[in-house]
């Protein structure tokens, strides 16, 4: 039989060499046709991209995200500027699989939730607490409190509200099978006095029961009937209506004429998902898309130069602190050696250089938008002498061994930031051992309590007030298995928590931020800001707590 | 022929059962739904409650076997997150996974049917060492890198087409393009193994003795025997582009069934993950069981028994 195969001589693998590497370098080469200004990640850690189930080559990925060359196609044809008439095209992170705030309790399902009910009150852009659809709420004594709502409220399917609807929304949302239980563990009961005042029993005083009150939808009493219905629909007293919902491909709210608060000034909002970050933001520069959320920081440097797009840069809520686990003795549980943890770290060089300079280091625990953050304390300053001296002092001149478990791909640049945490600390004599693994694995093996060492671990307050991190982490009946053992810790945060006259209560928390700050039971590391890509025709800001308010949107 | 049947159904039905077991396992020792789904501030009690709400304390056994018996009525369970019957969800997805993959079936024989016979036809010449050395990329380039630089290229350079969603008709170029480049690449390689194979047969000689020309040898005579082991990897590689659409709906957005797994595999939601791996299943077995059957019907010098 003659050979069917071609003889590999040398001219014909000069040639496939040729033909391969023409075609392989074609599409990089057109991407990356901008000298790249971001540095490749030193591992092969994947870019920022949370679902992605196969980890990119680094340099190919690295090219496409730091071009300048699209932004100035993009220039080339306008973005779609429009009037009233054309609704807002959301992207967000991740599908909506079903409108109920109540069981569904991620930012996606309550971004939809929130524009289409209302809840009594809400928090603001600066997040400061506002009426909704209730009017006044006062404390009636230490352990009740009086709301009153607006009589001239209407469900999309035109049922006037009245309080009726606010107890069987408390009692839908308190039910044994509902998440957002957690948030009403210290109100008592809920009772209705008349058509437009409800009575509130708190078990303790309760300081922040207005942000309390922000997280109580009100649902329809229809709805509540057949909840299988929020597979499909929801209907609410809130700004917009929905209209449609297709799972997998998209939500559709049309605004509500006679919204009671004031009709929004655009036509409606149509929700989409996109998981893959790159895919979002071409969405975006395409003009497919009006506002995208959780860019990766390459690609928010590519949406801050671009002429057809801008930035929302949010201060965010979302610290990122590495929590010590003192359970096991020293050398973790001496002061000493975590304050020389927290010397040894240029948290200032890792936020400007790996984070782009989207995040602010965090001292302590509140963030500066809450009350009850002590502006006066100031991080720990960048200083791997003093560690060395902590350590020596401690006992540990020559260092030791420590796990360090983090996610990767979960928050901005979280494990490169952990490479370069561990690194150095390995300055300092301290080496760290980076464990990774994706989200879901991590977070449950965390929240067993199995991590020993030093752990990453993502903390927000969307309600607007520093209380429940300190009833997680910090107080010795959390409700983690870390809790921190200490008399006066508990007794500071108890004093912070109660407190209900206003200059004692902030009194209270600062003092037990300096507690924290000086007893270190984290390596204070920083809150990253939320970046989201946003048309520059449209006038809207994002909030600080991942809420998106459509209301007065306009373009 | 009969027979054949019987054993083929029986063997699948065995097939399922391992499968079950296996997702149903692992997916409950990678994991805990029910702490993803609660506040971070849970209580233990809490996270205890909701998981006997959800039967998810019961002894491993137990659990299987309510799935396996609710299984055998059609009911697949219900999505932890959408509260809703896995099957239906499933259901509404399908489609979209099907037009995709489809798409992506269909420009993959359009390429590397002519690709293979020109490849054979000219064997060692430029067009083959072309199509060689594109099949071998196509087969090596991970497809999350791909889509990403098409959805670059023409959706926010060229503004061609859209860049991810599923919108409007030409949504699905360039997610069909990602995802058919793999089988694209196989189905060209095959073919041209096979036609060169048969090039080299007896009738071809004859068929050229007897003067007829060149491109009605190839067509006519070679490419109906070479067809056949391509139409086996034709079929197969429907299942493999079903598997291979979890990566491409993801990196576009595609509203498939392979995106909701893969979220539902991130979320720990068990019953979807089980009731979609199953259906997988289902899917591929009848492939390959239609693979067989057309085979068979094809070539008579096959029977099956």
């Amino acid at each position: 039989m003659s050979d069917d195969r071609s003889h590999l001589n040398r001219r014909k693998f000069l040639q496939y060499a040729g033909i391969g590497l023409a075609g392989g370098s074609l599409m990089s080469l057109l991407a990356a046709c901008a000298p790249t200004a971001a540095p490749a990640p030193a591992t092969s850690a994947p870019a920022a991209a949370p679902t992605s189930a196969v980890a990119a080559k680094p340099t190919a990925q690295a090219a496409p995200t730091s071009s300048g060359a699209p932004t100035s196609q993009a220039a080339a044809t306008a973005a779609p500027s429009t009037a009233g008439g054309k609704p807002i095209t959301v992207v967000q992170a991740a599908d909506v699989p079903n409108l109920d705030p109540s069981r569904n309790l991620v930012v996606h399902v309550y971004n939809v939730a929130d524009n289409v009910l209302d809840t009594p009150t809400y928090l603001d852009r600066n997040l400061k607490i506002q009426p909704r659809l209730a009017t006044s709420w006062k404390a009636v004594d230490d352990a009740t409190w009086e709301v009153k709502f607006r009589t001239d409220a209407k469900f999309h399917d035109g049922t006037p509200f009245d309080t009726s609807a606010v107890k069987s929304s408390f009692d839908y949302q308190t039910d044994s099978a509902a998440g957002s239980r957690t948030f009403f563990t210290n109100w008592a009961s809920l009772d209705v006095v008349d058509a437009s005042t409800v009575r509130v029993k708190t078990k303790a005083p309760e300081p922040y029961f207005p942000n309390t009150l922000s997280r109580l939808w009100i649902f329809s009493p229809a709805d509540l009937k057949d909840p299988t219905v929020f597979g499909r629909k929801m209907t609410g007293t809130g700004p917009f209506k929905l209209t449609e919902f297709t799972q997998g491909q998209q939500i559709t709210v049309n605004a509500n004429p006679t919204y009671c608060g004031g009709a929004p000034k655009i036509n409606g909002v149509v929700y989409r998902a996109a998981p893959e970050a790159s895919a979002r933001t071409a969405m975006l520069q395409a003009g497919q898309a009006d506002v995208v959320v959780n860019l990766p920081v390459e690609q928010a440097k590519q949406v801050e130069s671009s002429d057809q797009l801008r930035l929302g840069a949010v201060t965010g809520l979302r610290g990122v602190p590495l929590m010590i686990d003192t359970r096991s003795g020293p050398p973790l549980s001496d002061v000493r050696v975590r304050q020389a943890m927290n010397y040894a770290v240029d948290k200032d060089a890792i936020i400007k250089n790996i984070l782009g300079g989207y995040a602010q280091q965090q001292p302590a625990t509140i963030s500066p938008l809450i009350e009850g953050h002590n502006p006066d304390i100031q991080p720990y300053a960048y200083d791997p002498e003093k560690a060395k001296q902590l350590l020596s002092d401690a006992g540990y001149a020559n260092g030791f061994d420590m796990e360090f478990h983090h996610p990767t791909g979960r928050w901005m640049k979280d494990a490169e930031a952990a490479q370069a945490i561990a690194q150095m600390l390995g300055k300092v004599g301290i080496k760290a051992n980076l464990l990774t693994a994706e989200y879901s694995t991590f977070f449950n093996t965390w929240s067993k309590g199995d991590y020993k060492g030093m752990s990453m671990i993502g903390v927000t307050q969307p309600d607007g007030t520093a209380v429940s991190l300190f009833n997680l982490f910090l107080h010795s009946k959390g409700a983690w298995p870390f809790s921190w053992t200490d008399a006066q810790m508990d007794t500071l945060i108890e004093k912070a928590r109660s407190t209900l006259d206003q200059t004692a209560r902030i009194t209270a928390f600062h003092q037990l931020e300096q507690y924290i700050h000086d007893n270190a039971p984290f390596l204070f590391t920083w809150e990253q800001k939320d970046l989201y890509g946003i048309n520059k025709n449209l006038k809207w800001e994002p909030s600080s707590n991942e809420f998106m308010h459509f209301w007065d949107a306009t373009f | 022929m009969f027979s054949y049947l019987i054993g083929r159904l029986i063997s699948a039905a065995v097939t399922l059962l391992v499968v079950s077991v296996v997702v149903f396992v692992v997916a409950r020792l990678t994991g805990d739904p029910v702490r993803l789904m609660l506040p971070i501030e849970a209580s233990n009690d809490e996270v205890a409650r909701v998981r006997h709400d959800l039967g998810l304390d019961q002894p491993l056994p137990v659990q299987y076997v309510t799935f396996v018996t609710h299984a055998l009525r059609g009911d697949l369970g219900s999505s932890l997150r959408y509260q809703q019957p896995a099957l239906s969800i499933i259901l509404g997805r399908l489609p979209a996974t099907a037009i995709l993959a489809a798409t992506a079936m269909a420009i993959a024989l359009v390429v590397a049917i002519p690709a293979g016979i020109i490849s054979a036809a000219r064997p060692g010449g430029l067009a083959d060492g072309t199509a060689r050395t594109v099949s071998l990329l196509g087969q090596a380039l991970p497809a999350y890198w791909l889509g990403i630089m098409l959805i670059i290229v023409f959706a926010v350079w060229l503004r061609w087409l859209p860049a991810a969603g599923a919108s409007s008709p030409s949504s699905v170029v360039l997610p069909a393009i990602t995802l058919g480049l793999w089988p694209t690449a196989r189905i060209s390689r095959v073919l041209r193994a096979s036609l060169l194979e048969a090039l080299h047969g007896e009738y071809v000689r004859t068929a050229r003795a007897k003067g007829l020309s060149e491109s009605r040898v190839v067509l006519q005579h070679a490419l109906r025997n070479a067809l056949l082991p391509a139409v086996t990897v034709v079929g197969l590689s429907f299942g493999v582009v079903f598997g291979g659409a979890i990566i491409t709906e993801t990196v576009f957005a595609w509203p498939g069934v392979g995106r909701l797994l893969l979220d539902a595999v991130s979320q720990r939601d068990f019953p979807l993950v089980q009731a979609i791996v199953l259906t997988f299943s289902v899917l591929f077995l009848l492939i390959n069981l239609g693979v067989d059957l057309l085979y068979g019907a094809l070539d008579p010098r096959v029977r099956l028994s």
